[in-house]
């Protein structure tokens, strides 16, 4: 029998015995990343954001219910410099932005709208040019019914309504969820919408916004849980099942065992991340979009998410070193992120609350900068670095001095 | 067997949380070579003494020395020298048993792949199966090959036969005994009288934390003796049998219980003088003495 280095020796088993889920772990979210960037094209039309830039401009526009039985809706837009005159086209099915693209013909009799094969009843209204609101009864409402589907369209032209030239346009998808850019930016900075994604201020249209609001804010979740599920009992279910005992009557001092379990985790974390670089490029090569968001983009952001995974790392392996039984661990490390989650939910929704964002982990991480706008916020990462590292001497202290009683 | 101490305990103590009695002022000396049996009941302390020995636990005060070295700074070296077999042997259940081997064996530096092959051989363990496929009893010789593999001065075995049937349980006194000639010495708890006896030199009694004896296995036998139980016909004086090797006399109306080491002949004589209707002589066993040292106590503590 050869001779190994005993902390080798368990770097290696604690890495061996965790293959498996890791390897799972990292095909799934691998396809899970690909399968979202793949999406992005798609959204990208979808929300008419490309349409709307084809067209020349934007306008933000925004529809209100008056009154939740009646039908009476009231749209507003904005001031779209230069216009000679608005056109709202109203449809109880959905107006893709697309056929009035496909009006961007120098001159168009706009009245033509009405013929829009949508697929519903269409009528079109004429504003002139200092006009920006206007209120609307849906006819077609039905008793029991909440209100039958409503959307509008408001296209900014020069010249006449007879000969003119579409100048910006947007619209909205239904009465409860305008998506025209405008709107959009009011949903993103809604407090409820902060709970659930952060104050990120992106634009989603661009594939790094895209990526950095569908991809890194899921990647955050995924690591945590990950980390839960795999290592938050890892000591505590050892001495529980008593197999800390054989292994601590080997000549294997306490800090090595720790220090090399904490390395075998480093390196799954580093084993991630790299996989989530590569997914993440591969996706983006998929669809054409590597020149906007380069694979040294990429990586960068991934490789900088180590610290925030090494905290999660860090509460994991303190709180099974800390606890005798791994359901305790496990509840220990899931309400320590619970509570931080809570407090980050609280200090969006209250501004007097504010300050308790600076209690969680998460104010520290702030991806959206590091990738979308390419601006590394050190203190925060410094911070990250600081508590994990605290936390790993935590850890090993207590395991150090705890008493392996039965 | 030598006189050389390999373990030395002084005045251990450790308390639980500060309050729940560990072991209290347990003193012990185990020499180089021979089989010592660490006697006593569940919760009496047998446990927290081995843990202590190993730095899984730490006393409040005390001193614990193996190979002269002390368990706590000195751990490494002596857990370099000594194996350890624990109660509930806690095994990686998804592994091949040869992998497990191979990783204790890189845990402990280096192993000699001849004993490995030889215990394996003895024990008839087949390494080549997931260790949850192994039955209770196969677990456990897996535990003591990792135990005795890498040919350790000192063996701790903490109650090494509360899993195994009466089959595997001779098996293991066997294997015991193979290896207490080799000059091993061997710390073994247990609260099975009949294989202490079987296989220890010497036995110290614990309880409620404190060692209450520590004899000689032969000594204890040589204070068995036979218990004696007799019906007398007529009356009779319980003075004519206050005499050496005669101890916890007991008298109930006509009937007499006494504990009769080695002087029959006394016993006999003093019988004569009476007409006897019933007599009954049965061996006074390790057990009753066990219990006796546990009585004794027992009043000492009140």
């Amino acid at each position: 029998m050869g001779t190994m280095n005993s902390g080798l020796a368990v770097f290696l088993w604690t890495f061996r015995r965790k293959w498996k889920g890791l390897s799972i772990f990292i095909a799934a979210v691998g396809l899970l990343i690909l399968v979202i960037i793949n999406v992005y094209p798609e959204f990208s039309e979808l929300r008419g954001k490309a349409i709307a830039k084809a067209l020349g401009g934007d306008i933000e526009v925004s529809l209100t219910r008056n009154d939740e039985a009646s039908g009476d809706y009231a749209l507003s837009w904005s001031k779209f410099g230069g216009a000679d005159g608005y056109v709202v086209v109203q449809s109880n099915r959905e107006i893709p932005l697309s056929l009035i693209k496909g009006l961007d013909v120098p001159q168009v009799n706009l009245r033509l709208l009405e013929l829009l094969p949508s697929g519903g009843t269409i009528t079109v209204h004429t504003f002139d040019a200092s006009t920006t609101s206007a209120d609307f009864t849906v006819a077609e409402k039905k008793p029991g019914e909440e209100g039958a589907p409503v959307h509008f369209c408001v296209v900014a032209f020069t010249g006449s309504v007879s000969n003119a030239k579409i100048e910006g346009a947007s619209d909205t998808v239904n009465t409860r969820q305008p998506v025209a850019k405008g709107a959009y930016d009011k949903l993103m900075k809604h407090p409820l919408m902060k709970t659930f994604i952060g104050d990120l201020g992106v634009d989603m249209y661009s594939i790094k916004g895209f990526m950095s609001f569908e991809l890194f804010s899921s990647l955050t979740l995924f690591i945590i849980i990950y980390f839960l599920v795999q290592y938050g009992g890892a000591f505590s279910s050892e001495m529980e099942n008593r197999t800390i005992d054989l292994i601590l009557s080997t000549p294997l001092s306490r800090r090595r065992l720790f220090i090399s379990r904490y390395l075998s985790w480093l390196t799954v974390n580093l084993i991630v991340m790299a996989s989530w670089t590569f997914f993440m490029h591969a996706g983006v090569v998929s669809i054409g979009k590597s020149a906007e968001a380069p694979l040294a983009d990429i990586a960068r952001t991934t490789f900088l998410f180590l610290p925030f995974a090494l905290t999660v790392q860090g509460f994991c392996m303190l709180a099974s070193v800390a606890a005798n039984d791994s359901r305790k661990a496990y509840g220990i490390t899931f309400g320590i992120y619970y509570g931080m989650y809570f407090l980050r939910v609280v200090s969006v929704l209250s501004e007097r609350l504010s300050f308790l964002r600076y209690f969680t982990v998460f104010q520290y991480w702030d991806y959206n900068s590091v990738f979308v706008d390419g601006v590394v916020r050190w203190g925060g990462i410094a911070l990250l670095i600081f508590l994990s590292v605290s936390l790993f001497i935590a850890g090993l202290v207590v395991f150090e001095k705890k008493d392996l009683a039965l | 067997m030598g006189e050389t101490p390999v373990i030395e305990i002084e005045k251990l103590r450790k308390f639980y949380r500060g309050k729940y009695c560990g072991v209290d002022g347990v003193d012990l000396t185990v020499c180089q070579g021979e089989v010592f049996g660490f006697l006593g009941p569940n919760g009496a302390g047998k446990t927290t003494t081995i843990r202590i020995l190993l730095d899984l636990i730490r006393a409040d005060s005390g001193r614990a020395t193996v190979f002269g070295l002390d368990v706590h700074r000195d751990s490494l070296e002596i857990r370099r020298r000594m194996g350890y077999l624990p109660g509930e042997l806690g095994l990686y259940d998804g592994v091949i048993a040869r992998e497990l081997v191979d990783y204790f064996g890189a845990l402990r530096g280096s192993v000699a792949s001849r004993i490995v092959k030889e215990l394996t051989e003895r024990l008839g363990i087949d390494l080549s199966r997931r260790v949850r496929e192994y039955s209770k009893g196969n677990k456990q010789k897996l535990g003591i090959l990792l135990a005795f593999f890498f040919d350790p001065e000192l063996v701790i075995l903490d109650e090494p036969t509360s899993s195994l049937d009466p089959l595997l349980q001779n098996e293991f006194y066997e294997f015991l005994s193979e290896e207490s000639l080799k000059g091993r010495t061997v710390f073994m708890s247990s609260h099975v009288l009949s294989e202490v006896e079987r296989v220890c030199d010497r036995v110290g009694i614990i309880r409620a934390g404190k060692i209450v004896a520590v004899e000689r296995i032969e000594t204890l036998k040589d204070k068995m003796g036979e218990i004696v139980t007799v019906e007398f016909d007529e009356r009779f004086d319980p003075g004519h049998f206050e005499m050496p090797g005669v101890s916890r006399m007991n008298v109930d109306g006509r009937t007499l219980t006494l504990h009769v080491v080695g002087n029959h002949d006394g016993v006999l004589k003093a019988l004569s003088r009476y007409k006897i209707r019933r007599f009954l002589a049965t061996n006074y066993s390790l057990e009753d003495l066990f219990l006796e040292y546990y009585h004794e106590s027992d009043g000492n503590d009140e």
